[in-house]
């Protein structure tokens, strides 16, 4: 269980994919841009990182080692997609908020590390719980990056307005995410630092 | 050589039932989902020609809905255009009041892929309603204080956005005005 639990945490702090790894960046700095889609691009891709987990844990015997990356591509791709295409005709509400998330996780390179570092090496519990923790790492990281992107440049939190009479556009803006995502790791460099320093 | 068969033989096994497995879904959703789209285009329509009670399209043109009342007297238009935006096409759809000198009853924005919190602020009605009452060419104005006749002010921040649809609307009422300039011209003219 203790094991399950640090896999879990693993995925939230240690090795969180993109405070830490520097991984899925592409959707991190484009959609960062207000809260909501933070989350709700944090929130879809650990369902789809956690599913597609699931699955390349189940066939990781059947597929042959020398052809396993484009096995996986065709396995995520597709399952994006069917889950694309049930949200749309299902949901549409929710697609609608949504809908430009989904094809941005096909790329997102999280899934595809998952795949290849962990889910194809483990079992199917242990992959889901991995799944269900990096996916949660990542939201927290969106979610913090978008709160600070949306209150500066926007004025606003999740859309209610702050009182704030003059944002800063230029962190909505691409430059923005760079300035976030630069001094938020610039930040956690200097704690972790300090920590260091105290242990020794 | 076996080797090879099993590695190719592996792949074509995994993408013949990603293939089935797509095509059985989207045999499953495809009706829905357009559904799901006519739908929303429906009540973009009820909600800019809330007297009408049915639409149909009019004279063939597939972007052009004429709107009739109960009592199956035309009301207005509602149309439906796209224009590229910021972060792609921005789809909407156009409210033309017959019964207003054929003044813009407003317009909706069905979909658009702009930036969160800059251009995506095209949704929020204290873009949409400036559109109510005006007529074509529809002038934007940036930093505000449009007061102008048809003058609409630019969403702070997303100057593209703003004339994205202002070009929208400008494009979808030339489109009704040539269909309805034929119209008259196939019926032997005004009488």
């Amino acid at each position: 269980m203790s094991d399950l639990l640090k896999t879990f945490k693993n995925g939230l702090f240690d090795e969180n994919p993109t405070f830490v790894q520097l991984i899925g960046m592409c959707p991190t700095l484009a959609v960062t841009t207000s809260l909501a889609n933070g989350i709700g691009m944090g929130l879809s891709a650990t369902v789809v990182l956690t599913l597609s987990n699931i699955m390349i844990s189940l066939l990781r015997r059947l597929i042959p080692s020398k052809v396993r990356i484009a096995a996986y591509v065709a396995i995520i791709a597709t399952f994006v997609t069917v889950i694309d295409l049930l949200l749309q005709a299902f949901l549409p509400s929710l697609s609608d908020s949504l809908g430009i998330f989904i094809p941005l996780i096909v790329v997102n390179c999280i899934i595809l590390a998952r795949a290849e570092a962990f889910a194809s090496k483990n079992g199917v519990v242990k992959s889901a719980v991995d799944g269900l923790g990096m996916g949660l790492g990542f939201t927290m990281a969106l979610s913090l990056i978008s709160a600070i992107r949306e209150i500066l440049g926007a004025g606003t939190i999740l859309g209610y307005p702050l009182g704030i009479s003059a944002p800063a556009t230029v962190m909505i803006l691409p430059p923005g995410g760079f300035l976030t995502l630069g001094l938020i790791l610039g930040v956690m460099n200097v704690i972790k630092n300090r920590r260091g320093g105290k242990k020794s | 050589m076996k080797d090879f068969i099993r590695l190719a033989g592996t792949l074509c096994a995994i993408t013949f039932i990603a293939a089935a497995l797509l095509g059985g879904v989207n045999s499953l959703t495809v009706e829905r989902i357009a559904a799901a789209k006519e739908e929303k285009r429906q009540s973009a329509m009820r909600a800019l020609l809330p007297e009408a009670e049915t639409f149909e399209e009019f004279d063939g043109h597939e972007d052009i809905f004429m709107g009739l009342d109960a009592n199956g007297e035309a009301v207005g238009f509602c149309l439906n255009a796209s224009s590229p935006g910021y972060g792609g096409d921005i789809e909407m759809m156009v409210g033309v009041d017959g019964k207003n000198q054929f003044r813009l009853s407003g317009i909706e924005i069905l979909s658009n892929s702009e930036t969160a919190g800059l251009g995506a602020n095209c949704v929020k009605d204290e873009f949409k309603s400036q559109f109510a009452g005006l007529q074509v060419p529809v002038t934007v104005v940036k930093g505000g204080g449009a007061n102008g006749e048809n003058e609409i002010n630019a969403i702070t921040g997303a100057t593209i956005t703003s004339r994205a649809v202002a070009a929208g609307v400008d494009k979808a009422c030339e489109s009704l005005n040539q269909a309805l300039t034929e119209y008259i011209e196939a019926q032997g003219g005004v009488q």
